[in-house]
């Protein structure tokens, strides 16, 4: 915890250097690149493109240097922040399909959080879940994966997600909600109709409030 | 009926060496790029700020041309009416 805390201290001091000084952001770089272009890899599927992001976002990082500002997690974070973005522009220019990579740890990792894991043979893990991960949406296999295989904390994917903890924590309860309803061979419920219902209850509210005013 | 798959998943792919990933790591390609474009994108941090204002100071100029021109026409109007008719007094008839 202590030398986590100087770590992040040693990485403030690079990253206010770096502010007037550019070549100090060079440290920064030798020590994240392997990160980043691992993370934009696994996403993009193609070495010398993921490059090509890879050197977008660290070019980003460095011009918008001057707006960083520390919230407590170690710089990477915002570069996860910006390779999120880069790869989403990515495919919205290119209109390519969406990249998961998954492997057996992460997997194993995943159907720990069931309650009845005993159930599910480690080989029916992996098809489940190639069933689940087409069944989500864009932003919930983000959190999917920044949670499970980047294993970072609700807080950070927040963070890098630009959604609130709580955001996070309610989506990654749902999506493991989903995980459970294909183990057991059941659709998941469209979560539209939860959200459709609780959208009209608030606009019936909205109503039976605004009637009296309009009488009156 | 089979869906078609949204996402292309990759089972169990290696990760890319050290080797492949270093042949891409070049910082001074960065650094050149930055100097070559990334001063000219920062703003000093007033311009910045100014961004966030220009379309309410854009507002405020239209409603200040609408006033004045509101206020030309006006005193336009009035000035048409500022001379008095003179009075025409009539003999009264006895």
């Amino acid at each position: 915890m202590g030398s986590q805390q100087t770590d992040l201290q040693e990485e403030l001091a690079i990253i206010n250097q770096a502010k007037n000084n550019p070549e100090a952001f060079g440290l920064l770089y030798e020590k994240y690149y392997k990160e980043i272009f691992i993370y934009i890899n696994k996403r993009i599927d193609n070495l010398s493109i993921s490059s090509d992001l890879a050197s977008q976002v660290f070019l980003k990082a460095m011009t918008h240097l001057p707006k960083y500002q520390f919230k407590g997690f170690p710089f990477s974070s915002w570069l996860y922040k910006i390779a999120t973005n880069q790869v989403n522009q990515y495919f919205r220019n290119s209109k390519n399909q969406r990249v998961i990579s998954i492997d057996d740890f992460y997997v194993n990792k995943i159907f720990s959080e069931l309650e009845d894991k005993q159930d599910i043979k480690q080989k029916e893990q992996t098809p489940l879940l190639v069933q689940l991960l087409n069944m989500l949406d864009e932003s919930e296999l983000q959190i999917l994966e920044l949670r499970f295989f980047e294993e970072k904390a609700f807080k950070e994917v927040a963070y890098i997600l630009d959604i609130t903890e709580n955001n996070a924590k309610v989506k990654t309860y749902r999506i493991i909600e989903k995980l459970k309803k294909v183990a057991k061979g059941m659709e998941p419920p469209e979560q539209h109709d939860i959200f459709s219902i609780m959208l009209f209850m608030l606009f019936l509210n909205e109503v039976l409030q605004t009637i009296p005013v309009m009488i009156l | 009926m089979e869906k078609e798959n949204r996402y292309k998943i990759n089972v169990n792919k290696p990760v890319p060496t050290d080797q492949e990933i270093n042949k891409y790591k070049n910082f001074n390609r960065v650094l050149q790029q930055y100097r070559r474009t990334g001063h000219r994108k920062m703003q000093p941090n007033f311009l910045q700020r100014l961004n966030k204002y220009i379309p309410l100071l854009i507002l405020a100029i239209i409603v200040l041309i609408f006033i004045w021109i509101f206020k030309v026409v006006n005193t336009t109007k009035n000035s048409g009416q500022t001379s008095p008719s003179p009075k025409v007094e009539f003999p009264k008839q006895k």
